[in-house]
């Protein structure tokens, strides 16, 4: 086990997104699963699961986002990067990480607008009339938290941190084994 | 951005008409008849770019993409609309309107107008409606002529609502199956039939993989042809005459080819499935049993709406 | 001007080495809000219902399934089975992993769902054995693609809705060329582990190889079972990829008893890192997809194909080329919706045989998901393996060109697609 430098919260934060992300798509997973035992099982399909699974799923893979991120999962190219002089790596990776950031405050932003919307027109689901705006909510809430780590990136390269093989997971990425 | 603005050269007005169906059937045809009077007759001041398919949106965001103006006309099942407001299920009530035209009526009518109307805050202008036909009942085990011989039967839906309830009245079981999945699932027997008028029937080949179908018409399935209110109020008053003008075309071709389609669909699905057409007695059957359903719905939907409703079954001019 | 401002400004973003999702996600909005009246609040609207599908479920669905077997010791002892079969044979392994894909493109209508369900057992496994890793990815990549080839597919269903053709006359023509994309496949599998040496130095006894049989059998069973709940009419498709979550964690859980709640929320965030990378991909590259789209510029292409009174063999040679190109960067969903109601009209009036169009297609869409940038069967499988995207392109590189040939074999030879329709209706 690796020994977070940036103390407990960081590695608590880190295992908040994980179980966040973690749960929802174990919930969605154990829902169809429920949802096909009833179905032929017991003979009583159940109208309701297919839109709340796969809302938990569309949730558990948006709050991953920013674990992907963490693992250094999101697929970059390499190309130019590997090829860069240490110094002129350093100052790539921050354009890059902050341009990223800049991309999820963005969107961020663009989702609590439509949120606003949302809760204006009172619009919901199709199958279980859950107000849209509860289901939308985790696009702008992912955004952030992606944002988050690609700001806390920059942060580190700023303050000297070494620069990452883009490919090798994020200093704080393994808070345990 | 506000959508549908002239060009920088004061070019032509560039509307999108999108729509989830293909470009052949009765909505894809006259969505492209609507496109075309409007381009020839605005004199080239409006460009109508018709996108079918759910090539640029579909289901899951073409309302919310015309309440932004990122699109102009829409055309999608009334039905869509209870996510704004449950009184918009009237269409899909089990046995309320005698025909396809009847629920037509009921949207002409000044109740039918004054609930689309009731979307004009949220920036949702209703400009017509469009025939689909009345949903028949489709499965793979056996022919259905009672409410006893749907007992038991898994019936896939598009989504839940009235249709749960309808299904569940007769003892059959309502899944919510998607679009993508639906045809393998028919085949498989994952649920043993579906609901659907002859023209979904037509265009999702559903006769490919099941065996019976049933002259059920249980409930109408309507298109509400939708624009955007801020992009109505900038048009010239002209213009929107030659709107007006084309979609009452556009509308009329709908209706006819909707018509010449459900004979046709009969025709040829005779040929191919076993087809069951109701006694008027077995047809009863059915009504009573889904009566409770109407109880269920009267306070959501509103009992002046399943009146006028009741009165668009009787051809004629509308009030 | 504009439009190539801003792709230049997506190649410096990818070189930089932004994430290739959000360098497709911010050349798009930039697009749409320099040259379009685009409302752009509804970027967030439609990067969310992008993935509001529930055919997209069987993507995470394969990956956990793919990670419980990884971490409970399902993989681990498939492995030592297969080795003890197959590992001293050249591309042994490689066998297996095209003849794996077949099968579970059985069950998957989709490729990508595919390419993860026998990349995270196998590309270890090759590896293990001692195959170059960027080979390893190439052919899970490559014979990944066939999950829409055979039926079920999504890609199928489209294309007889779009074009009014019969889905299950669609779905049997795949068949065949199926299983002849999977031979081709396979042979050039063959070629490449000969060539390179790919083996185990040593050959395993028989009374040893049974044991890791009976040993791995769980976990061999898992496609039988899987193929069983679908063909028996228990699940849909995606239905199935969950079931196999729940049957590989039971194996792990009672019967290698391998699993504890530390190693399970390693699963959860191996699987979350997977899924939340290609569920940030698919809705920017739909965004960038809704931006062509609405600028109608695939219509115009496909249009201008129609355009040019090309006769029969012209036709194929463009709308192929046409196809692949849109490939490397759309959506096969996507290109179908947008492409074949223009072209039927096409392909009606010059006498080819649409069933036969509609397969040639569907190969050409099986390109898309291995050619970059935007290829999803490369992310999956550099995802699953957690290696560089470059590697997965330098691996798939000779299976793309076998593909290729495979597509053109398929072109020249309508037989091959239309042989078993004739038992259809
Ligand atoms: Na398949
Ligand atoms: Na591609």
């Amino acid at each position: 086990m690796q020994e977070d430098r940036r103390g407990p919260w960081t590695a608590r934060y880190a295992a908040f997104e994980d179980i966040a992300s973690g749960l929802c798509l174990a919930a969605g997973m154990t829902l169809i699963l429920y949802g096909v035992v009833m179905r032929y099982v017991f003979s009583t399909p159940l109208y309701w699961v297919d839109e709340i699974s796969t809302y938990l799923t569309v949730w558990g893979a948006l709050l991953g986002w920013s674990v992907a991120e963490r693992d250094r999962r999101h697929i970059r190219v390499t190309l130019l990067f590997d090829r860069l002089p240490p110094p002129v790596r350093r100052a790539t990776a921050l354009v890059a990480s902050l341009v990223s950031a800049g991309f999820c405050f963005f969107l961020a932003y663009m989702a609590w607008v439509l949120e606003t919307r949302y809760v204006t027109s009172g619009q919901r689901t199709l199958n279980t009339q859950s107000p849209l705006w509860i289901v939308y909510s985790v696009v702008p809430l992912a955004a952030l938290m992606l944002g988050g780590r690609y700001a806390a990136e920059s942060l580190d390269l700023l303050r000297g941190g070494a620069t990452q093989d883009p490919d090798a997971p994020a200093p704080d990425a393994a808070v345990s084994s | 951005g506000n959508g549908a603005s002239a060009g920088a050269a004061g070019g032509p007005i560039v509307v999108k008409f999108t729509h989830v169906a293909a470009d052949f059937t009765p909505k894809g045809q006259a969505a492209r008849k609507f496109a075309e009077l409007l381009q020839a007759r605005s004199g080239g001041r409006i460009e109508v770019r018709v996108y079918p398919s759910g090539q640029l949106f579909g289901d899951k965001d073409e309302v919310e993409a015309l309440q932004a103006n990122n699109v102009q006309f829409i055309a999608p099942s009334i039905g869509k609309l209870i996510s704004f407001d449950p009184r918009f299920q009237i269409g899909d009530m089990p046995f309320l309107f005698a025909d396809n035209a009847a629920e037509n009526r009921f949207w002409r009518s000044a109740t039918g107008r004054e609930l689309l109307r009731s979307l004009e805050p949220k920036g949702i202008l209703g400009l017509s409606t469009w025939p689909n036909g009345m949903r028949q009942l489709m499965n793979s085990r056996r022919p259905v002529r009672t409410p006893a011989d749907a007992r038991g039967l898994k019936i896939r839906i598009p989504s839940g609502g009235v249709l749960v309830d309808t299904l569940q009245a007769f003892g059959a079981g309502a899944s919510v199956i998607p679009f993508t999945d639906t045809y393998t699932a028919l085949q498989q027997g994952v649920v043993d039939g579906t609901m659907a008028t002859f023209d979904n029937i037509e265009n999702e080949k559903y006769a490919e993989v099941l065996r019976y179908l049933s002259v059920t018409n249980m409930n109408s399935l309507s298109y509400g042809v939708l624009t955007n209110t801020t992009f109505w109020d900038g048009l010239a008053p002209d213009l929107r005459q030659v709107v007006t003008d084309a979609m009452t075309e556009a509308t009329a071709l709908a209706e006819k080819l909707s018509r010449e389609l459900d004979e046709r669909s009969m025709a040829a699905l005779k040929a191919r499935i076993a087809v069951t057409e109701l006694t008027p007695a077995e047809r009863q059957q059915f009504v009573d049993a889904s009566r409770p359903v109407w109880a269920t719905y009267e306070p959501i939907v509103g009992d002046d709406l399943f009146a006028a409703a009741q009165a668009a079954n009787q051809p004629g001019p509308v009030d | 001007m504009t439009l190539l401002a801003l792709f230049a400004l997506f190649v410096v973003l990818l070189l930089l080495g932004v994430p290739i999702a959000i360098a497709l996600a911010l050349a798009s909005v930039g697009l749409l809000a320099a040259t379009t009246d685009f409302t752009l609040y509804m970027i967030s609207q439609r990067m969310f219902s992008a993935l509001d599908s529930s055919a997209l479920v069987a993507i995470p669905g394969f990956v956990i399934a793919g990670a419980i077997m990884a971490h409970g010791g399902i993989s681990s002892r498939l492995v030592t089975a297969l080795r003890a079969w197959v590992g001293h044979l050249p591309g042994g392994l490689a066998i297996v992993t095209v003849a794996s894909c077949t099968i579970f493109a059985a069950m998957s209508g989709s490729s990508p769902a595919t390419a993860a369900a026998v990349g995270g057992t196998l590309i270890p496994a090759m590896v293990a054995n001692g195959y170059d890793k960027r080979y390893a990815m190439g052919v899970v990549a490559a014979s990944g693609t066939l999950g829409i080839l055979s039926p079920p597919s999504i890609t199928f269903v489209l294309i007889g809705i779009t074009a009014n053709e019969s889905i299950g006359r669609l779905f049997i023509a795949g068949v065949l060329p199926g299983l002849f994309m999977a031979g081709v496949l396979a042979a050039v599998a063959i070629v490449i582990a000969r060539m390179k040496g790919y083996r185990s130095d040593t050959r395993t006894g028989t009374r040893e190889r049974w044991r890791a049989t009976r040993q791995a059998l769980p976990g061999l069973l898992l496609p039988v079972i899987v193929l069983g709940t679908i063909y028996g009419g228990i699940a849909t498709p995606t239905e199935a990829a969950i079931l196999s979550v729940f049957y590989a964690l039971a194996i792990a859980l009672f019967v290698y008893r391998e699993l504890t709640w530390r190693t399970l929320r390693e699963i959860m965030r191996d699987a979350a890192g997977v899924t939340s990378m290609i569920f940030l991909i698919i809705p920017a590259a739909m965004t960038f997809a809704m931006y062509l789209t609405s600028e109608q510029v695939p219509q115009r292409i496909a249009q201008w194909v129609v355009d040019q009174q090309l006769g029969v063999a012209g036709f194929w040679i463009v709308a192929m080329a046409m196809f692949f190109i849109m490939g490397t960067f759309l959506d096969a969903v996507a290109i179908v919706l947008i492409t074949i109601p223009i072209l039927v009209p096409i392909v009606r009036a010059l006498d080819i045989n649409m069933v036969h169009f509609a397969v040639a297609t569907v190969v050409n869409m099986e390109l898309a998901m291995i050619t970059p940038p935007v290829g999803l069967n490369l992310f999956v499988v550099s995802g699953v393996s957690h290696a560089p995207l470059g590697d997965a392109v330098r691996g798939v590189a000779p299976f793309l060109v076998a593909m290729i040939v495979g597509l053109i074999v398929i072109v020249l030879f309508p037989a091959l697609s239309l042989t078993l329709t004739s038992s259809i209706r």
